[in-house]
């Protein structure tokens, strides 16, 4: 397989997983931020069971189809905890995760875009910091 | 592989036909005229929401407003997303009366229900009538600021097809009719259905790409660019060089930095060559950079195929009602977005995921990395969101 064709296959791949995941994650009502907001203060389960029965049904994938094979790990370091706080603050602010603000730009939310250059400059600003001051090993978390 | 590289291009043209024909549909001349309640309505305030629609459902000249079902249908839907009762009695009427939307007799049973649900007065007597041939009780808007034109809701007759199964009516293509318009396009999914898709997509991402879905990742990899186009350029120059030449290379440069003295343990011997090649990744595949701004193009693709399917997409430049009370619509909704986003890129990267990354892939995987950090995402929003709801 030439180099070129595997970037087509990927650029493939990508784009259709993208739609799907986009559309599901819209459908579901998570690009709402009322929705979010629901779920967070525990006024409408129905997310929070959404996510629930999404982490059973991979897991119940995974566990037949990926038996034997190696998967990225995901290890517990320094950083674990204190950025899912400063995610979780960030989230529960702007009604948006990563995949989430791109689908808030989707369905026609604007200003969800100061959201997505947020994330890229907090990702850009953590990769600089990172390498100055903390090099923990977070693992192999890259896809 | 060349089939794919072949459908490259249509591929191209599809997504870019859909982004083009979404800014069509964003900029229709037809939805601005100059009206009193517009304003409150596109920044999401259901009631403002149900009086255009009445509007449109009847029809307002003197605003410029011609009668047009479609309009008042949208408008209504979207006060009915925000469980405003009457609103969403006006959308069961639309689906009986096929008035501005397909006629959906399952959709009104449901739309009717969430009326009901809701405290709507003639709701649950038309839905105690369904589908026996009465006629329900005109319905009679709250807010009477425009005139509107009673329509009559007509429970549906039946008999019109469908067979009867244990005593009841059952009509499969109202049936298939009901999942695709009112499940699928029609308000949220409930959560058997949108827990099952986002599953399967979990799994079945990592079984086409061999990595495991998680989109912080994405927006990481992009901006490490210049990294991926480094490495890649290492990756094609050592392929391109036979062995040979690179370990004679590799020799003169270690020759040049330590000298001649290198002690006698350290030099390869003939088998040597095998041992130096260089470890190739073999955990996860590293997908090339591009790839990701396709990914994530392609989610906000599909959020907009979503909305648009369902007839409730609309470029507006607020977040809705709730972030509304909180933060407004102006300097400070573009600040607290701007720092927000800041701390999701910054703590997602620091903490190695996200909801995806962490919450479904790892989690579902009982990574102890991942339930660590989505117990903590999870706890701290919530934390943060009740507080907010208490002090703002």
């Amino acid at each position: 397989m030439s180099a070129k064709a595997g970037n087509s296959k990927y650029h493939l791949y990508f784009g259709l997983f993208g739609i799907l995941m986009g559309f599901t994650i819209a459908r579901i009502g998570f690009g709402d931020y009322n929705e979010v907001h629901n779920l967070f203060t525990l006024a409408d389960f129905r997310i929070l069971l959404t996510f629930a029965l999404a982490v059973v049904v991979a897991m119940i994938g995974f566990a037949v189809l990926a038996r034997g094979k190696s998967l990225p790990k995901k290890k517990i370091h320094p950083g674990t905890a204190i950025g899912g706080v400063l995610f979780g603050t960030g989230w529960a602010v702007t009604g948006a995760c990563p995949s989430i603000a791109l689908v808030q730009m989707g369905v026609g939310y604007v200003p969800a875009i100061a959201t997505g250059v947020g994330i890229f400059a907090g990702a850009y600003v953590y990769k600089h910091v990172h390498a100055r001051f903390f090099r923990w090993d977070s693992g192999s978390c890259e896809v | 592989m060349k089939l794919l590289k072949k459908f490259k291009i249509p591929v191209l043209v599809i997504v870019a036909m859909m982004v083009s024909g979404g800014l069509a549909v964003a900029q229709q001349p037809g939805s601005t005229p100059t009206v009193p309640w517009l304003a409150a309505a596109n920044k999401g305030d259901a009631e403002s929401q149900y009086i255009m629609g009445n509007a449109y459902a009847s029809g307002m000249p003197a605003l410029g407003i011609q009668k047009d079902p479609k309009q008042a249908f949208q408008w209504y839907m979207k006060a009915a997303k925000q469980k405003h009762a009457n609103a969403q009695y006006e959308v069961a009427a639309s689906f009986i009366l096929g008035d501005g939307v397909g006629k959906n007799l399952n959709a009104a049973r449901i739309w009717l229900k969430r009326a009901a649900d809701n405290g709507h007065p003639d709701a649950g007597e038309v839905l105690a009538g369904f589908p026996a041939p009465t006629a329900a009780p005109a319905k009679t808007p709250k807010a009477a600021k425009p005139p509107v034109q009673k329509r009559q809701v007509v429970a549906p007759a039946t008999g019109d097809g469908g067979i009867e199964v244990a005593g009841i009516r059952v009509d499969p293509m109202s049936m298939i009719d009901a999942v695709v318009n009112v499940q699928i396009f029609g308000p949220y999914w409930p959560w058997w259905l949108g827990g099952t898709a986002l599953g399967l997509i979990t799994v079945s991402f990592w079984l086409a790409v061999k990595t495991t879905l998680g989109v912080s990742s994405s927006f990481d990899r992009i901006i490490n660019w210049r990294e991926d186009r480094d490495l890649a350029k290492v990756a094609a120059v050592m392929e391109e060089t036979p062995t040979g030449v690179l370990e004679s290379a590799m020799m003169a440069a270690t020759m040049e930095q330590f000298g001649d003295d290198i002690p006698d343990d350290v030099m390869l011997d003939e088998g040597g060559a095998a041992t130096m090649s260089m470890p190739m990744s073999s955990t996860s595949v590293r997908v090339p950079w591009p790839a990701h701004v396709t990914f994530l193009v392609a989610t906000a693709v599909g959020g907009f195929l979503s909305a648009f399917a369902s007839g409730s997409f609309d470029v507006q430049m607020t977040m809705g009602s709730t972030f509304e009370r909180y933060f407004g619509n102006g300097v400070l909704m573009w600040a607290v977005l701007l720092v927000g986003g800041f701390l999701i890129g910054f703590g997602t990267r620091m903490g190695g995921g996200c909801t995806s990354g962490h919450g479904l892939s790892g989690c579902s995987r009982l990574q102890p990395g991942s339930l660590l950090g989505t117990a903590s995402f999870f706890g701290t929003a919530i934390a943060v969101s009740l507080a907010m709801e208490m002090f703002l």
